[in-house]
């Protein structure tokens, strides 16, 4: 850019001409807390466990299967993992899915304040029982 | 007024590009060394903060040759890791293990197959985001 140009260009911006804002500040986003719940337990062939929790906020719940394991071996077999509202001796579940484990939650709900569940069923038979872990992620 | 006039005029001649960001999660690779013993098994943990592929490297074992297991999971509130994959296999250069996993905490684990007869020195590199 040419000197006479950068000149008018500074005084302009002294102005206003150059119609530049300022520059947009932002907020940093507000870094919400979690709290992280590891369920394990042994599950028997065709049986269902379950574990309340409590939200003392409002926002999303992740459930993440993440270990199936017999005699210390990681074990394929599908389960229903769920999440939902404690009814009865059980669990009520609003959303289930049958699942094999992951590192990534297979099961994401947005959820009021309010107490609620987990859920792990063995819904296609297990040849024996296992061992299972589950990690909760909620507000 | 004339003077902004020019002044506009002058400014709209000039074109100032900004970089183009561009994520760039650099890995993060640690390796550790130990020793297992007939029966047993080692573990290590971490933490992601980003979500990515995790991949664990049997890198080497003395003598070389001797498959053991490699597993990646998480980390029980006893301490013990949970594991979600393993793999039984002998050391080599390229990782014998990758799962892609989201934040959180996480363990990996190598552990006797039943086949040791002595203690087998080791070394794994655990690569993650």
């Amino acid at each position: 850019m040419s000197g006479l140009r950068l000149m008018i260009c500074v005084l302009a911006l002294a102005a206003g001409g150059c119609g530049k804002d300022a520059g947009t500040a932002t907020s940093p986003s507000a870094t919400s807390t979690t709290a992280t719940i590891l369920f394990s337990g042994m599950l028997q062939p065709r049986a269902t466990r379950f574990y309340s929790y409590t939200l003392s906020a409002a926002g999303s719940v992740t459930a993440m299967l993440a270990s199936l394991e017999r005699n210390g071996v990681p074990m394929p077999n599908a389960l229903e993992l769920g999440l939902g509202i404690p009814a009865g001796t059980g669990c009520a579940a609003s959303v289930a899915h049958t699942t094999t484990t992951s590192l990534i939650p297979q099961i994401r709900q947005d959820a009021p304040v309010g107490t609620y569940c987990v859920r792990i069923s063995d819904t296609e038979g297990l040849p024996g029982p296992m061992t299972f872990t589950i990690r909760v992620i909620h507000p | 007024m004339g003077i902004l006039s020019i002044a506009a005029a002058a400014c709209a001649q000039t074109t100032v590009t900004s970089p183009t960001a561009t994520a760039d999660i650099d890995r993060l690779v640690r390796e550790f060394s130990s020793v297992l013993v007939p029966g047993g098994g080692a573990s290590r943990s971490f933490e992601l903060t980003d979500a990515g592929p995790i991949a664990v490297t049997l890198k080497s074992t003395t003598p070389a040759g001797i498959p053991i297991g490699v597993g990646i999971g998480i980390p029980r509130s006893d301490g013990s890791c949970a594991l979600q994959a393993s793999v039984e296999t002998a050391a080599g250069s390229a990782a014998q293990l990758s799962i892609a996993a989201d934040t959180g905490a996480y363990c990996a684990r190598v552990y006797d197959l039943g086949t040791l007869a002595s203690p087998l020195p080791f070394t794994i590199s655990i690569s993650r985001p």
